[in-house]
């Protein structure tokens, strides 16, 4: 701590005064002159950047040139040591943040007051081309009633820098951040009015413009929300002392005061009568803004367009197409039709004697015995012509079937009549069937009338159903109707069931099976098995139940007992490097192995290392196992690895 | 799996604030951490400190059901990251000089192909995978949410004065919600874990030539530290490499 002691032989720290972040602020008596001074000391350690220390001792130099009653006045810049320290004059008071705390919301008269001081001291450092970055009630002190006085010029440019060659900090107090210093732009001398803005407009309110869960949250919101209107939280302030804070506060530093002069000339008038009925501030749209309108209603327009000429075509187009093809067609179908009525009228015309007189019609003698039938024929004035047989299904033999030309039809006295005379029912040569399929067979024996159509199965060498014999015998003349066939047909040869074979028959009761069964027993291949016994089947082919022949082969496959594991050999070489705290000290070495003799409780090799060196690390792994290495170096793990069974060759 | 970790102070700074750490269990549970620690009057390598001490104790003394699943390693984070979180906002609140002291956190879990990362702050983790590298990590920095927000392109962040401002860490709030991501860490890979003195000062192309080379994973994570004090080495520097690339030696 530096109470009661003197800095640079000079002054005496006395209190600690204020402080936090960086640096502490002390009350100290200047020695020499004779006075109390406020000490700002420093945490920064600069020593380890050079390019900073200068650059700090520079601007912290130029800021104390700036001599103005509203500006705290620095008499000296100074180092001790490793200690960097500004000597101010010191201002009996408090800051204007603890007055806003205890006085807000100030008059418009005060507020409008204290901002003519403040813009008046900025003024005068802008002049000097010193800015000051950092605005905010805490940096302003009052010094008695009403009178100001802004602290830390310069330094929170030096500080802002020193905090990011530093890693990770956390954002600062963003309240008072332009928009510009937000996104990371440097600070400029609009960017201390728009912190002017942010301190006016929580004298007036009592509270900060944005407020958030978080210091990033601010700084988007200073980015992005328009400042919140003052006159919103309290009507009565007049909309020209809204307004400074809008113009103060625009989020384009070119929309703001072009110089702190303006703003301070605003602030002078800006309670005057004349000013009382003052429009709200507005910003003008600029090219970019306007334009954007109409570019939208122009693509909606051209959309609305679009559509329905587009629909209108797809409509109607198809309909016009279909009417053009109805009418084009129906004259030609009325032609024709009309052509061929007048065709048919003109036959009728044109053959009127066609049918004439003197004729006989040829009488039904169907089904008559032949002597009837010639009488009729002979009683209506035709002649008997020539008989022929012919056989048929249902009129008797003997008896006229049909006579040529048929009965009904009109002839001239004395024609010849053929008679068709019935020879009874047809006899027909019976087919050889034998050899051919049953199924086969019966399609076609289905349209000739047999009385019935039988057969016996049985077994045989020939195919199952096919025909093995045929009664009545090929050839023989019969009449299906009455005759009933007889097939014998095959059922295939006699079949065998296949038994389970596995697990309960070895070589010797396979061959006493294959004896009795007529089955053949092949062996086709010897495995491993876990669980089969040397010497039995493991299994078979065809399956349990399968219907086979005599003679057919079973394939079988025996067993050769249970197998010893597969085992796999995996190695690898593995670098230890050797890697002391201390060069020539010892490192000592564990190898573990996790494999079919090794599990990894005990080091399988302990030695001290002494330089870099190759291990070779070999396993057995057992199929379907894994196997595991790990290295330690002292009390390290450097390397371990699972290795699967699978996962190498 | 093999690894490699190192911390190196840098050509600038004094104290070295970060802190990496590879834990291995016997059930062949690994763990991965760097913790870049801030804050505080150079109080920065206490908080980074804390958390790698604590983080390996809650692992070392972890169940194997705690890592049975991704969702379970998941839970087994969230449960360590409060714990440490309230230790260090707690010293913090009773140290006068570890006032506002915090810390990065990234820490890789895998178990098997199961790899869980745990992320707060702008530590980064990237993998490299057949010659080619990402980022697999968001870092939760200030910068980042103003890309986020559209109001600064990657460009400019790249570049940014508020680069290193970061908008989570540990220790510096009473709560804290870690970024997960769960992955299948694939076979001939490398995930290397580095605080920000690496990835400030190594393009991904720089990373990715170093990674793809012939040399053993030791000798990769020196090349990679090497590089980021050739390139001015002003912050510290530290990483994790864990690679599942067999070498061939």
């Amino acid at each position: 701590m530096l109470l009661g002691k003197r800095i640079s032989g000079r002054y005496k720290v006395l209190e600690m005064i204020g402080g936090g972040g960086m640096s502490n602020v002390y009350l100290a008596h200047d020695m020499i002159l004779d006075r109390d001074v406020a000490i700002k000391v420093l945490r920064y350690d600069f020593s380890i950047e050079d390019d900073l220390h200068r650059r700090f001792q520079r601007e912290a130099l130029s800021a104390t040139s700036l001599t103005h009653p509203n500006i705290v006045n620095i008499f000296d810049v100074g180092e001790e040591g490793d200690l960097q320290y500004l000597v101010m004059e010191y201002v009996k008071g408090k800051t204007l943040k603890h007055y806003i705390i205890d006085a807000a919301p100030v008059s418009p008269v005060e507020a409008v007051n204290i901002m003519k001081q403040l813009t008046s001291a900025i003024a005068h450092a802008h002049q000097n081309q010193i800015i000051h970055r950092d605005i905010k009630p805490q940096n302003i002190l009052m010094d008695g009633i009403e009178h100001v006085k802004i602290t830390d010029f310069g330094i929170a440019m030096t500080l802002s820098a020193t905090s990011f060659t530093q890693t990770n900090s956390v954002l600062g107090t963003v309240h008072y951040l332009s928009p510009e210093q937000a996104r990371g732009g440097t600070a400029t001398k609009k960017s201390d009015i728009y912190a002017l803005g942010i301190v006016l407009y929580e004298l007036l309110t009592g509270k900060l413009p944005f407020s958030g869960e978080s210091a990033v949250s601010i700084a988007l919101k200073h980015l992005q929300t328009d400042t919140p209107s003052v006159r919103a939280v309290l009507p009565n302030i007049p909309q020209s002392l809204e307004n400074v804070v809008m113009k103060a506060t625009a989020k384009d530093p070119r929309n703001r005061y072009q110089t702190v002069e303006e703003m301070e000339r605003d602030l002078h008038n800006v309670l005057s009568e004349e000013r009382a009925n003052e429009k709200a501030f507005a910003i003008l749209e600029d090219d970019g803004a306007t334009k954007a309108i109409p570019v939208i209603k122009d693509g909606m327009r051209y959309e609305q367009l679009a559509k329905p000429i587009h629909s209108e075509m797809k409509s109607k187009l198809p309909q016009i197409s279909v009417e053009d093809k109805k009418k084009k067609k129906w004259p030609i179908i009325m032609g024709v039709i009309s052509l061929l009525m007048l065709l048919g009228l003109g036959i009728i015309i044109a053959f009127p004697g066609i049918f004439g007189p003197q004729k006989v019609e040829i009488p039904n003698v169907a089904n008559l015995p032949l002597t009837e039938a010639i009488d009729i024929v002979e009683g209506v004035g035709l002649v008997a012509g020539n008989e022929t047989s012919e056989s048929s299904d249902d009129i008797e033999k003997g008896q006229v079937i049909r006579t040529i030309p048929q009965s009904g039809k009109i002839r001239d006295e004395g024609t010849e009549i053929e008679f068709i005379v019935s020879s009874g029912k047809e006899s027909v040569s019976l087919a050889d069937y034998v050899g051919r399929d049953i199924n086969e067979v019966k399609d076609l024996l289905a349209r000739q009338n047999f009385e019935s159509v039988r057969t016996i199965e049985e077994y045989s060498n020939e195919p199952a159903d096919r025909i093995i014999s045929q009664n009545p015998i090929a050839n023989s003349e019969i009449i299906p109707e009455e005759t009933e066939l007889v097939f014998t047909i095959s059922k295939g040869p006699r079949l065998l069931t296949v038994i389970d074979l596995t697990k309960s028959y070895n070589e010797q009761t396979l061959n006493d099976y294959a004896q009795s069964s007529g089955l053949n027993i092949r062996i086709i291949k010897e495995s491993f098995s876990e669980d089969i016994p040397k010497g039995f089947v493991i299994s078979q082919t065809p399956k349990v139940g399968t219907k086979l022949k005599p003679g057919s082969n079973i394939e079988v496959v025996l067993s050769k007992g249970p197998v010893a594991k597969k085992i796999k050999t995996f190695v690898t070489m593995v670098e230890i490097p050797y890697e002391p705290e201390e060069q020539g000290t010892e490192q000592i070495v564990r190898i573990y192995l996790q494999d079919q003799t090794h599990s990894l409780a005990e080091p399988v090799e302990e030695y001290v290392l002494t330089e870099t060196k190759m291990q070779r690390i070999q396993l057995q792994i057992e199929e379907g196992q894994k196997g595991a290495y790990r290295i330690m170096v002292n009390s390290k793990v450097i390397e371990d690895e699972i290795i699967e069974y699978d996962s190498f060759e | 799996m093999k690894f490699s970790v190192l911390s190196d102070i840098g050509q600038k700074r004094l104290v070295n604030e970060d802190r990496a750490a590879m834990y291995v269990r016997s059930d062949f549970v690994h763990l991965g951490v760097i913790a870049d620690g801030m804050g505080g009057h150079n109080a920065g390598d206490i908080a980074s400190e804390m958390a790698i001490t604590q983080i390996g104790e809650l692992f070392e003394s972890a169940t194997a059901k705690d890592f049975s699943s991704v969702e379970t390693i998941k839970h087994w984070f969230k449960s360590a990251i409060q714990t440490i979180n309230h230790a260090i906002f707690h010293y913090s609140l009773t140290h006068e000089d570890c006032q506002g002291m915090g810390t990065t956190f990234l820490a890789v879990l895998t178990k098997g192909k199961d790899t869980v990362i745990c992320h707060i702050g702008d530590s980064r983790a990237y993998e490299w995978h057949s010659g080619r590298m990402r980022q697999l990590t968001k870092d939760h920095s200030y910068v980042n949410i103003l890309v986020e927000n559209g109001e600064i392109s990657k460009e400019e962040a790249e570049c940014h004065p508020q680069k290193n401002l970061i908008t989570k860490s540990l220790g510096t709030e009473k709560t804290i919600e870690p970024d997960f991501i769960s992955f299948n860490f694939p076979t001939y890979s490398h995930l290397l874990l580095c605080s920000d003195g690496l990835s400030n000062k190594l393009s991904l192309e720089d990373m990715t030539s170093i990674l793809s080379n012939r040399a053993t994973v030791n000798e990769k994570a020196i090349q990679l530290v090497n590089l980021a004090n050739q390139n001015g080495g002003e912050d510290n520097i530290s990483l994790v490499l864990i690679t599942n690339a067999k070498e061939e030696v």
